[in-house]
């Protein structure tokens, strides 16, 4: 959950963003609910950024709730508020998220794993736009918001399982704006790494490292399926760990490049050994759906381990394999999990509920000692 | 003189079939479409005199196809004709600027709201 800070941008000059560029004025022009649908990690937030910048509504808020991994109870407090004494911990009156956006957007995403309660609290709030907090016997306000959503659900199929109402379905989805995959516009793929190469340069004020032209063909002919989220987080550790070198392909994650089975030449043997060959343990399951598919922690680790389905143990070993990727940085492995940048306090906070905060300082290494293929090993290491 | 052109779009082949045989029955220059694609890509390079379109179509919304050619051409006439009497999406449609008719769609009225040939 957040306020925009950031200034999106897209990048690219394929034809597919081409023809996004011109479904977001259309959407920026009307004043219509917009669905975004694509693939994780293709960027679908940027996109509602875009729209909202572009609207007749910039001067407003921009607000954005993740529908995912929040309790019914929890989601329906965040987006519409609670009356004092509703539940236990309700101290105090709380407005809701809708209501701190008036005149501005409200961009819903994860919008496909809402409960069937929610779609009906959502549907009621969509024909009155009144504003009911949790615990109140009547309406407390009403509110002019524009409403975004995303998924990377296909609701048609939901719709057709029951699992998404179908009137809901065509009451989000006025305006459809579909991001195709990074492999369907491999062209781009160039253009983004130069992007994402001077960002963390910048940002992590290290020499901005050169892919050679051997590593680029390997990076275009990935099929990324965490889409930009993963070739973000892999040209982020690359600019880590390279340390202004020349990139080549045994300098990139195994994912990435999968080596020749004789081995190559390389000054880091173990580099090029296959990692994640045999079956992992939840754990590096886990870490991998996060660092390789660009799923969120919030939707993949914090079910689970509720459920206790996952153990301490498990969630430990979680942690280290992300602090270990990003040299003991929690700030870092909060977008390596792909969470949003606000949530490092909440999710440091269950860590420490939860016993499972480590101290960082055993993980941190003066980048120049790591060799420059050291990126995304640690899920080995850690199986060691 | 040209007579007005009516771009059609419902997924629903039998309902495109009536409604493009009585339009045309009216004096109109009618086109066809069953699919959103199709439609937007012919709206993209085409402004037609007015628009009737189905609300659902496949899993896109024909509102957007409202947007998209109001846009273009503020003054076109359109008609978004839907199976569902949705207060919500009504609210939609007449934001866009379209006139909101529920199935089964009632030709006077239909015909009432085509510019005349």
């Amino acid at each position: 959950m957040s306020q925009s800070k950031h200034e999106p941008r897209l990048v690219g000059r394929s034809d597919a963003i081409r023809t996004i560029e011109a479904d977001i004025e259309c959407a920026a022009r009307s004043d219509a609910k917009v669905l975004i649908t694509g693939e994780t990690g293709v960027g679908k937030e940027v996109v509602a950024r875009l729209i909202h910048q572009r609207s007749l509504r910039a001067s407003g808020p921009l607000v954005t709730v993740n529908c995912a991994g929040l309790p019914d109870s929890l989601l329906e407090s965040e987006l519409f508020g609670h009356v004092r004494g509703s539940f236990t911990g309700a101290y105090r009156d709380k407005p809701g998220l809708l209501e701190m956006a008036p005149n501005g957007t409200v961009f819903l995403d994860e919008v496909g794993e809402m409960s069937m309660r929610m779609q009906v609290v959502l549907l009621r709030f969509l024909e009155t736009g009144e504003i009911q907090r949790i615990g109140a016997d009547r309406s407390h306000t009403r509110v002019n918001v524009r409403l975004v959503t995303a998924t990377n659900r296909d609701l048609p199929t939901q719709i057709a399982s029951g699992a998404f109402r179908e009137d809901l379905y065509f009451r989000l989805n006025v305006i459809r704006l579909t991001i195709p995959p990074l492999r369907e516009r491999i062209d781009d793929i160039p253009l983004l790494i130069d992007y994402y190469l001077d960002t963390y340069a910048t940002q992590h004020r290290v020499a901005r490292p050169e892919v050679s032209n051997a590593a680029m063909d390997v990076l275009m002919a990935h099929r990324w399926p965490g889409n930009i989220r993963e070739l973000k987080n892999v040209i982020e550790r690359l600019v880590l760990k390279a340390n202004g070198q020349i990139v080549r392909p045994t300098d990139l994650p195994t994912d990435v490049f999968k080596p020749p089975a004789t081995p190559v030449d390389t000054p880091y043997p173990d580099a090029a050994a296959p990692r994640r060959s045999e079956p992992g343990s939840p754990a590096d399951e886990l870490a991998v759906r996060m660092l390789q598919h660009g799923e969120s922690f919030w939707s993949v680790v914090y079910p689970v381990f509720m459920s206790r389905d996952l153990t301490r143990d498990d969630l430990r070993k979680i942690v280290q394999i992300g602090l270990e990727s990003t040299n003991g940085n929690y700030r870092l492995l909060i977008q390596l999990f792909n969470m949003p940048d606000e949530d490092y306090k909440r999710f440091l906070s269950f860590l420490r509920k939860h016993d499972c905060h480590l101290p960082f300082q055993r993980f941190r290494v003066a980048p120049s000692r790591l060799p420059a293929n050291a990126a995304g090993r640690s899920i080995t290491s850690n199986k060691a | 003189m040209r007579s007005h052109q009516v771009v059609i779009v419902d997924d629903d082949d039998l309902a495109l079939g009536t409604l493009h045989r009585l339009i045309a029955h009216w004096g109109y220059d009618v086109v066809p479409f069953m699919t959103f694609e199709d439609a937007r890509s012919y709206l993209a390079a085409n402004t037609p005199d007015a628009l009737v379109v189905d609300v659902r179509l496949g899993s896109y919304n024909g509102l957007q196809l409202v947007h998209l050619a109001k846009q273009a051409a503020p003054t076109m006439t359109v008609v978004a004709v839907s199976g569902f009497d949705d207060a919500v999406l009504r609210a939609e449609a007449e934001k866009a600027g379209a006139t909101y008719l529920v199935k089964p769609v009632d030709i006077t009225r239909l015909r009432q709201y085509l510019p005349q040939p």
